[in-house]
């Protein structure tokens, strides 16, 4: 049977084209157009195409675009609660985790009431999509041995992570996205994380920095979103709506595996390749980056009631999850050891 | 093509027209971005206009204009960047063009520290075009060096364009940073070579200076060099100096620069109150200026893009099958032509990822494609009718008609298609640098 | 800034030969009869008023992106306000200048054709320009902008890129502020504009 309607919908994302944040949002696209017979098109540009890239959500909510990408990081500024659906440590749920919080805690009731009430952002539906990995502790000039070393040390992070930064003592320098690689190489700042290993390399960062810390508990991983316009939405048939709903989801598993084989080969070549060095966070470290990240989240709970009943709800799921994750899951150097991976 | 891509074409045509009509070029742009954004897209478009401005409002690295502006100014007053100048044409006494060098050198240097157009343009229009002028220089020939030479800041790294581009094409960016310091160069030795040749054929184009006003020895000469030089070499330590070894970021440095120049004027006794508040007033305007009509070109970029004007384009190219030669030759004319109305933002934001797949397919080298797209950008601000850097020039040297500042222009985009053609035909220009250096 | 002061700079100014003359980039204010002349002054004057507010933040500009290089540099102690606070100043400084700008004809032309029409020529074309389209345009940019500011005051929206986070709600509203001064400036260019157009005869 022949389409009985045509969609066509202008997508721009919060990520640089080359980027795997922008590129789930191309392959969403795919998956979309070839789910419907080609019934709804999304042409996807990357940041700052339209709009510049912290404004993809104030977009979508305008009709300036029809649809966009982005995480709730980049929307602390309007109200801190969004770290937490983005990449804050969920209580020591990664963020594969967080997503079975979002579709079986409440998560994404939440999420929802996040977005159009609290911001006010009522033309807007969103979806959750594409769980990343835990994210480095960045690019150092030497190797980090203690949480003293923090102090002091001129380091870049956005969001939330700030805070906890802060918290740690390092001396936090704000520095636009588009200065990151400069910034290091010329030495204004002496450290800073980006996402993962793909990203990084692409980037730029081993050719600027040698050191190549993790794991990190300053970003337990990623969830992005996918915003639409609430009027193009509506508009949707209910099987183009399915078609959308589903495709969402398929694609936030395949990005996580993905994920899985890009950055493996990608951390093999740097380290291979490119003479990187990647040197494993000391444990003392990440005992402070926690205890950071709680000083941080308790304050921000305290002057904010939203924020008190997300942290809630995540702290109730993260205690059957996380202790179930531990008792379950074999711990993994025993499998590295045997197998010779280490 | 639907209604959308057409209007984004007749848009492109009211520009001309509206341009030459002889309003504010910036209200020009804002004014089409309002009627046809409104036509194609509801008062969606005004929307759009906003965030264009608010996002030219948050780029904090655009800070560096009202900072460069004021820098020139005051040295401007100082009469520093005259005496430097004068130093030049003093040891070249003798050489046509001497101070073509002395502007493409200054310019070359400058470009190491700031990738900022609207800045380095206006500072070096402001120093050298009063000079230029005074020493009867060719007011074409002049602004073309000016407007060239101030536009290599966007190529020779470090440069916004670069870090932009680069995550869009998918190559590293101290890679691409490294591929485009050669053809940099060579673009500097081309317009060096061009308008020495130019100046020995016809030194009219460069007088040198009269006999009478020749220094008496070469010590003489090279005293005067000195003393011009040591206040400019102070300055660079300030500006270049901070950028280059971490103490400053661009934006600070340029801040270092103004502070710089303000501490020379106090050591010269050169400083008074109203000189400062005069400075500062007309930084306001020339600084207003330049960014306006950026925001302005920006939300015009954004507008005819949203229409799909670029995108239909970019997806005709890449349905047409083209063998990978054809893919280079016809990713090149459409990014110069594209490049006469636009800036180069919209375009790597919207044309480049579009036509990126069949790059890739074509099995072309991504980092010299890069760069020839870098190189080919720069002529965008060299291109009429939205050409920045004539518009930046003439704010600063309303001696100069805009018709004289384009004709010169055009030569130098002459020299600029020659270096595109030379990178075309040796990718080693741009390849052998990050080779060398990364692996 | 009182208007005495400012003749008074324009004086020690004049007495200065080196420096570009301000009077000069003025445009002397044509041969407009009273009400419209008081008009045009008061308008004028109006943005050379805040022209003179905006070039002495230009100045804290250099302040502030200086101090932060030596604090950060000098004392490994970065403010949490530079960064935000230079990004700001800038936007201010060059979006709120855009009417002054205005005022001294500041906005470049393309002069191809221009300066060769006869003085009523030009000044038709700007009537035709302001009257239909300048004057639209950037109502709906107030429009748009003032919307903007609103939405984010409403949610105490903060910048989120420091660890500063200051409200940014005022400096959204430099948007629609930038807007209403270049219509209140358009205003004295096209009393000016008509009764150069009326006359024949350029300012
Ligand atoms: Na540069
Ligand atoms: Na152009």
């Amino acid at each position: 049977p022949a389409a009985a309607q045509e969609f066509k919908w202008t997508v721009q994302t919060a990520y640089a084209s080359g980027d795997d944040l922008h590129m789930t949002f191309v392959r969403l696209a795919e998956m979309i157009e070839q789910m419907s017979g080609g019934r709804l098109i999304m042409e996807v540009s990357p940041g700052g195409a339209f709009v510049p890239a912290f404004d993809v959500l104030d977009a979508v909510n305008d009709g300036v675009i029809d649809a966009a990408g982005g995480d709730a990081d980049y929307w602390v500024g309007k109200h801190p609660a969004g770290s937490l659906f983005a990449s804050a440590p969920g209580f020591g749920m990664p963020s594969i985790d967080l997503m079975g919080w979002m579709y079986y805690g409440g998560g994404k009731e939440l999420f929802a009431e996040y977005i159009n009430d609290t911001l006010q952002m009522t033309n807007t539906v969103s979806f959750l999509l594409s769980p990343a990995q835990a994210q480095p502790f960045g690019w150092f000039e030497e190797p980090v041995t203690s949480a003293e070393d923090i102090k002091g040390m001129k380091y870049r992070t956005p969001g939330l992570p700030v805070d906890v930064m802060r918290e740690m003592g390092a001396a936090v320098v704000t520095v636009p996205g588009s200065e990151v690689v400069p910034s290091l190489e010329q030495g204004v700042i002496e450290a800073a994380e980006y996402f993962g290993p793909k990203a990084d390399m692409i980037l730029g960062l081993p050719d600027v920095r040698k050191i190549y810390m993790m794991p990190s508990y300053l970003q337990l991983g990623l969830i992005q979103n996918f915003f639409v316009s609430k009027e193009r939405w509506d508009e949707l048939p209910d099987d183009l709506k399915a078609i959308v709903t589903y495709a969402v989801m398929a694609e936030s598993a395949d990005f996580y595996w993905k994920g899985l084989d890009e950055n493996s080969k990608a951390l093999a070549k740097m380290e291979t390749e490119m003479g990187v060095k990647v040197t494993e966070t000391p444990r003392d470290v990440m005992e402070a980056q926690l205890a950071a990240w709680s000083a941080v989240l308790d304050r921000y709970a305290e002057q904010d009631e939203f924020f008190a009943k997300v942290l809630d709800s995540q702290q109730d799921f993260a205690a059957r999850v996380v202790p179930l994750k531990a008792r379950i899951n074999p711990p993994a150097d025993i499998a590295l050891k045997h197998f010779g991976f280490e | 093509m639907s209604f959308g891509v057409i209007l984004g074409f007749v848009q492109l045509a009211s520009l001309l027209v509206g341009i030459f009509a002889g309003f504010p070029i910036a209200f020009t742009l804002i004014v089409l971005t309002v009627f046809f954004g409104y036509l194609g897209l509801g008062d969606r478009a005004f929307d759009l206009m906003v965030y264009q401005a608010w996002g030219v409002m948050g780029t904090e690295t655009l800070a560096a204009v009202p900072l460069f502006v004021f820098m020139g100014y005051i040295l401007e007053q100082a009469g520093i960047m005259e005496r430097l100048f004068k130093g030049f044409q003093f040891t070249l006494a003798r050489v046509p063009g001497a101070l073509y060098i002395g502007v493409l050198l200054t310019s070359t240097i400058f470009a190491t520290a700031t990738g900022i157009i609207g800045a380095s343009v206006t500072l070096i229009g402001m120093l050298a075009a009063p000079v230029m002028t005074k020493s009867k220089y060719d007011p074409a020939l002049s602004a073309g060096t000016i407007t060239a030479g101030g536009t290599l800041g966007i190529l020779i790294p470090p440069s916004v364009m670069l870090v932009v581009l680069g995550p869009v094409v998918g190559v590293s960016i101290p890679k691409l940073f490294a591929a485009c310091i050669l053809p940099g160069l060579l673009i500097t030795g081309l317009f060096l070579a061009y308008t020495l040749v130019r100046c020995w054929i016809n030194p009219a184009l460069g007088p040198a200076l009269p006999e009478a006003e020749r220094p008496a020895n070469w010590r003489v000469a090279v005293k005067e060099l000195i003393v011009g030089m040591t206040p400019m070499l102070v300055l660079i330590g300030a500006t270049l100096g901070s950028i280059l070894t971490g103490v400053a970021t661009p934006t600070e440095g340029a801040g270092m620069g103004a502070a710089g120049a303000l501490i020379l004027t106090i050591l010269y006794g050169r400083f008074t109150l109203p000189r400062l508040r005069m400075a500062l007033y007309q930084t306001v305007i020339v600084s207003s200026m330049i960014l306006f009509l950026l925001l302005a070109s920006n939300m015009f970029g954004a507008v005819f893009n949203r229409l799909g004007t670029g995108p239909w384009i970019a997806n005709l190219l890449v349905s047409w099958d083209l063998p990978p030669f054809g893919v280079v030759m016809a990713l090149m004319i459409v990014v110069f032509l594209l490049g006469w109305p636009l800036e180069w933002a919209p375009i790597v934001f919207i044309f480049l990822p579009i036509f990126l797949p069949i790059v890739q397919q074509a099995g072309l080298n991504l980092l010299w494609i890069s760069a020839l797209v870098a190189v080919n950008l720069q002529t965008a601000f060299l291109s009429p009718p939205v050409a920045m850097a004539a518009y930046y020039l003439k704010a600063v040297a309303p001696q100069w008609h805009l018709k004289e500042i384009y004709s010169g222009m055009f030569q130098f985009v002459g020299l600029q298609v020659i270096a595109l053609i030379l990178v075309l035909a040796f990718p080693a220009i741009a390849l052998w640098l990050p080779a060398v250096m990364f692996d | 800034m009182a208007a005495e002061d400012d003749d008074a700079l324009l004086r020690a100014l004049k007495q200065d030969e080196d420096l570009p003359d301000l009077e000069q980039m003025r445009k002397a204010v044509p041969n407009i009869p009273d009400p419209w002349r008081g008009i045009v002054m008061k308008i004028d004057r109006f943005a050379d008023l805040y022209g003179h507010v905006l070039s002495w933040l230009v100045l804290a500009l250099v302040a502030i992106v200086v101090m932060e290089a030596i604090r950060r540099y000098a004392f490994n102690n970065p403010s949490i306000w530079a960064y935000d606070l230079s990004y700001m100043l800038y936007g201010t400084i060059f979006m709120l200048g855009a009417g002054t700008t205005l005022r001294f004809g500041g906005h470049i032309r393309t002069d191809l054709f221009f300066k060769d029409w006869s003085p009523r020529t030009q000044a038709g074309v700007d009537l035709v320009f302001y009257v239909l389209l300048f004057f639209p345009g950037l109502f709906f940019f107030f429009w748009a902008g003032f919307d903007k500011a609103l939405s984010s005051f409403m949610i105490t929206e903060r910048a989120s890129a420091s660890f500063w986070r200051p409200i940014l709600w005022p400096y959204r509203a430099v948007i629609p502020a930038t807007a209403l001064l270049l219509m209140i400036q358009g205003v004295s260019e096209v009393i000016k504009a008509a009764f150069q157009f009326r006359s024949g005869e350029s300012a």
